[in-house]
């Protein structure tokens, strides 16, 4: 380090970055820890759906329907069963969903199904598996009302931002430890060289996820722009900003035009491109509207691209491309998304996404262990809250995870709400591993146990995944259902690992005060 | 170049890079090469030179490959990677180096 940075950071600006990393780490570690691992199981959320609903593993599809009004109108009107449908829209079958996922609003509620390309309806899956409801907990933890849930991501985001930045500040030695990682020797001094490690080399992603995170939900959690200009109409900035459309109903019925003609034009203003999203807006309605967005698995960028149709002549209303800002958000937030079909930067997002639950881990974990040294081998109640939340979001998100899917697989198809039943039972588990921790937690939090539990369940799915749908490895290889098969093979290391891991750690002596004694050499 | 080349060619190109910069920090040097000095002041420059050079093949393989977009995010995120590796590799040869 040159002397020209050694005074740049001064040892004050070093400790005055010290207090807010670790009071962030801290009290927001847990918080942090089930975003990012949340958000990388949203990575592969179609995956984790495929597993999740067997009904839905149908085999490839090379292209999407031939004809939307043969295959999609059809699938609809038996979704409403006789009900006025006022909208509703379909997901298209793509590589990674071989099924198309419609979505109905009616005039006494909402429904949704699963149909295969060709219009056939499948029995209703039951589950919200990874795509409603890993992919949601990471942005939202799932409290829509009033945006809550985002105000409180944002301002972890926000915390985890500068818990980066004051990270690098902190570091004294960044370029002589780059690489370091000693797993000898002392067990604090691993931990700090791990939590670097991490830090440091992975910094460019972790930037990266955490400010285009931050972007994505800027309209909501900075309302004054739109507040000032649209009188805090989000749905009106969008229509501008995104190119949207949007008309009230007028209430005079009137058939829908052959959707087929109206891919064809979007293609042609496209100049190329898949439709990914088809919504018709009061359906059966003179003032219908029908948009059609573009698939995005070609680019980076979230442009979607929509192409907006009156529902009753079948012309375009509206085809606006975005501005250099909106432009600019799109691809942030399409760096964020990774929605693109691109296998290499999937695992990549998947493993630092992992690596970012690994610094906020280790950076927890140091805390408890460099405090030990002022407590003793009696922790007070402060570290053992720390501890507790440390197991209960590492080990125990986990175990709750790992519940919901081996779940998945056990319940019955029949009982009634099984979605929601699934999803009780996940935050019911995490509660009582989270309680586990705290009441087990002595001089130390109960890892090893909570391992074994991890292991367990990890290899109960692979288990029960072979056994109530008869799909094994070989037959996954076999049908080149990869999806299927990946989901399994990562299940089955995450059992191999934590059971190697409950069993040495079940093997660690005791922490003795001697050896705590000794302070480490961080600055 | 082949498809089937791209990624072990990116990655390796990557791990090669971090590698010569990791040898370059005089603490791996004397671990992993000579415990009795650090790395001479024109080795040193020819392990930056050599990771320069293969950081920017890297670059140009991916951007070659995938468009500038896609391409420029891949090599940042293979960077990250290809570090990862090496330090996995420096702390599995110092250990066993110390027995």
């Amino acid at each position: 380090m040159t002397a020209k940075t050694r005074k740049l950071i001064s040892p004050a600006l070093r400790a005055a970055m010290l207090w807010p990393h670790t009071w962030a780490g801290v009290t927001l570690g847990g918080l942090l820890m089930l975003i990012f691992f949340m958000g990388s199981l949203a990575v592969f959320a179609s995956e984790i759906d495929r597993w999740m609903m067997p009904a839905t593993r149908v085999g490839a599809v090379e292209t999407g329907p031939a004809s939307l009004d043969h295959a999609v109108l059809p699938a609809v009107e038996k979704l409403a069963a006789g009900r006025t449908v006022r909208d509703w829209y379909v997901q298209l079958p793509d590589e990674r969903r071989p099924v198309m996922a419609l979505q109905l609003r009616t005039e006494t509620g909402n429904a949704g199904g699963m149909a295969t390309s060709d219009g056939q309806l499948l029995p209703p899956v039951g589950t919200l598996g990874g795509t409603y409801f890993f992919y949601p907990l990471h942005y939202s933890l799932h409290l829509r009302a009033g945006f809550i849930g985002y105000w409180i991501v944002c301002f972890a985001s926000v915390a985890m931002l500068a818990g980066l930045i004051s990270g690098v500040i902190i570091h004294a030695r960044i370029f002589k430890d780059f690489f370091t990682f000693r797993s000898w020797g002392q067990f604090r001094r691993s931990l700090l060289d791990l939590h670097n490690l991490t830090g440091v080399l992975v910094l460019p992603f972790h930037l990266m996820i955490t400010i285009t995170g931050i972007v994505i939900v800027l309209p909501i959690v900075l309302p004054a722009g739109v507040q000032a200009l649209y009188g805090g109409d989000v749905r009106r900035f969008y229509d501008d900003a995104l190119g949207n459309y949007s008309r009230p109903r007028s209430g005079i019925a009137a058939p829908l035009a052959p959707l087929d003609p109206m891919v064809a034009e979007a293609r042609r203003l496209w100049g190329g491109g898949e439709p990914a999203v088809v919504f018709v807006y009061n359906a059966g309605d003179a003032a219908s509207v029908v948009r059609i967005n573009r698939a995005l698995r070609d680019r980076i960028s979230l442009d979607v691209q929509p192409v907006f149709f009156d529902g009753v002549t079948g012309q375009v209303l509206k085809y606006q491309r975005p501005g250099p800002v909106v432009a600019t958000h799109r691809v942030l937030s399409g760096l964020h998304f990774a929605a693109f079909d691109h296998w290499p930067l999937r695992w990549l997002y998947l493993l630092f996404g992992l690596s970012g639950c690994m610094l906020i881990g280790t950076g927890m974990l140091y805390w408890m262990e460099k405090r030990r040294v002022a407590h003793g081998v009696k922790p007070g109640v402060g570290w053992r809250s720390v501890a507790a939340i440390a197991c209960g979001s590492t080990s125990g998100l986990l175990i709750a995870t790992l519940a919901m899917m081996a779940a998945n697989r056990l319940l019955p198809a029949g009982i009634p709400s099984r979605e929601l039943v699934e999803v009780g039972l996940f935050f019911l588990i995490w509660i009582g591993s989270a309680v586990h921790a705290a009441v087990r937690t002595r001089t130390d939090p109960p890892w090893s146990e909570q391992c074994t539990a991890v292991a367990l369940l990890a290899a109960a799915c692979v288990a029960l995944n072979w056994i109530t749908t008869g799909e094994h490895p070989i037959r996954a290889v076999a049908s080149a259902d990869w999806a299927v098969l990946g989901v399994d093979v990562v299940l089955a290391l995450t059992a191999v690992a934590a059971w190697r891991v409950s069993r040495r750690l079940a093997q660690r002596p005791d922490p003795e005060l001697s050896t705590l004694a000794k302070v480490t050499d961080h600055a | 170049m082949p498809d089937a080349l791209m990624l072990p060619g990116l990655f390796g190109l990557c791990y090669f890079a971090f590698a010569a910069l990791a040898l370059s920090v005089e603490r791996h040097w004397r671990d992993l090469v000579d415990p009795r000095r650090g790395p001479p002041r024109r080795t040193v420059f020819r392990l930056r030179l050599a990771a320069l050079l293969c950081l920017a093949a890297a670059l140009s393989v991916a951007v070659r490959h995938d468009g500038t977009g896609f391409g420029l995010l891949l090599w940042a995120l293979a960077l990250s990677a290809g570090a990862l590796a090496v330090a996995a590799t420096v702390t599995w040869r110092t250990r066993s180096a110390r027995g």
